[in-house]
């Protein structure tokens, strides 16, 4: 997608009452929208213009918003977004899950002992192997909430589904993990 | 101290808190309910591994978090900028 000239070309107005509110609201956003982008698309390209298109939509609407709630409110413009760039395109625009956690941060390793480091890497490993094991729905609401960061109205606003299925989604999945992890022969629980 | 002291003195239940230690956990929970939470976690040690435990994959999912490519990032913020100092009006094109 490109956005060159999408200002430009459109006409000029007296009052700057929309870009006050751009400004307010969306510009703290931009680091959310951006990781959120990336896990609903799964690659960096199309969570590029994901964003762009969301960006796009949310100046277009400025005008008409309340002020309330602008991560939801941008969450739903860029969910509706998705959707038609998913209907324009193809269904392989979904995110695959089994390249989703292909990177792993490594953080804080200042902190820790050698031997610390290798049962953290342990741990974080049997999760991984878990979360890309559980069903993708489960999935989908701790990408939301444990890795992006989303509260729980965010992701039911990302998801269009009501904050309880979210709810439902996460105490699910997590249990599936927790339930895996007790399973894995690669991680000793006494460790935690 | 007896078994109902040790009941009364955890005001919630085992399962009480089960049904929303993820809430608890996710900060999600209301503010009344968390004193009594930590204070059930605090005195039951089963309930307590086990918020550990969840505590401990939500540490572990989270490092899982990337950093925005710092490009894309860039390009971003530059068209966020343009939109919000153009001076076009929002609704046409």
């Amino acid at each position: 997608m490109t956005y060159d000239g999408a200002v430009s070309t459109s006409r000029r107005k007296e009052s700057n009452g929309g870009q006050d509110g751009f400004t307010r609201y969306v510009m703290p956003e931009l680091d959310v929208l951006m990781r959120v982008a990336r896990s609903i698309t799964g690659n960096p390209t199309d969570a590029d213009d994901l964003v762009q298109d969301t960006l796009l939509r949310a100046y277009r609407a400025i005008d008409k918003f309340d002020g309330r709630y602008p991560r939801a409110w941008l969450l739903t413009i860029m969910r509706n977004a998705q959707i038609n760039r998913v209907r324009r395109k193809r269904p392989e625009l979904l995110r695959d899950p089994d390249t989703t956690l292909a990177v792993v941060a490594n953080t804080d390793s200042d902190a820790k002992t050698p031997e610390s480091t290798v049962l953290d890497q342990t741990f974080d490993a049997a999760i991984e192997r878990s979360l890309a094991a559980i069903p993708e729905q489960f999935r989908e609401a701790i990408h939301l909430v444990d890795i992006d960061g989303l509260s729980y109205n965010e992701a039911a606003s990302v998801l269009d589904v009501p904050v309880g299925t979210i709810m439902s989604r996460l105490h699910r999945g997590r249990k599936l993990i927790r339930n895996d992890l007790t399973l894995d022969p690669d991680y000793d629980r006494a460790e935690v | 101290m007896n078994f109902l002291s040790r009941i009364l003195r955890r005001g919630m239940s085992c399962e009480q808190v089960a049904a929303v230690l993820q809430q608890y956990l996710d900060q999600e929970l209301e503010a009344g309910q968390v004193p009594k939470v930590l204070a059930h976690l605090e005195a039951c040690r089963d309930c307590g591994l086990e918020a550990a435990m969840y505590q401990r994959i939500k540490d572990s999912l989270l490092s899982h978090q990337q950093t925005p490519d710092a490009n894309s990032m860039a390009r971003i913020r530059a068209l966020a900028q343009e939109l919000a100092t153009s001076g076009v009006s929002p609704g046409t094109e």
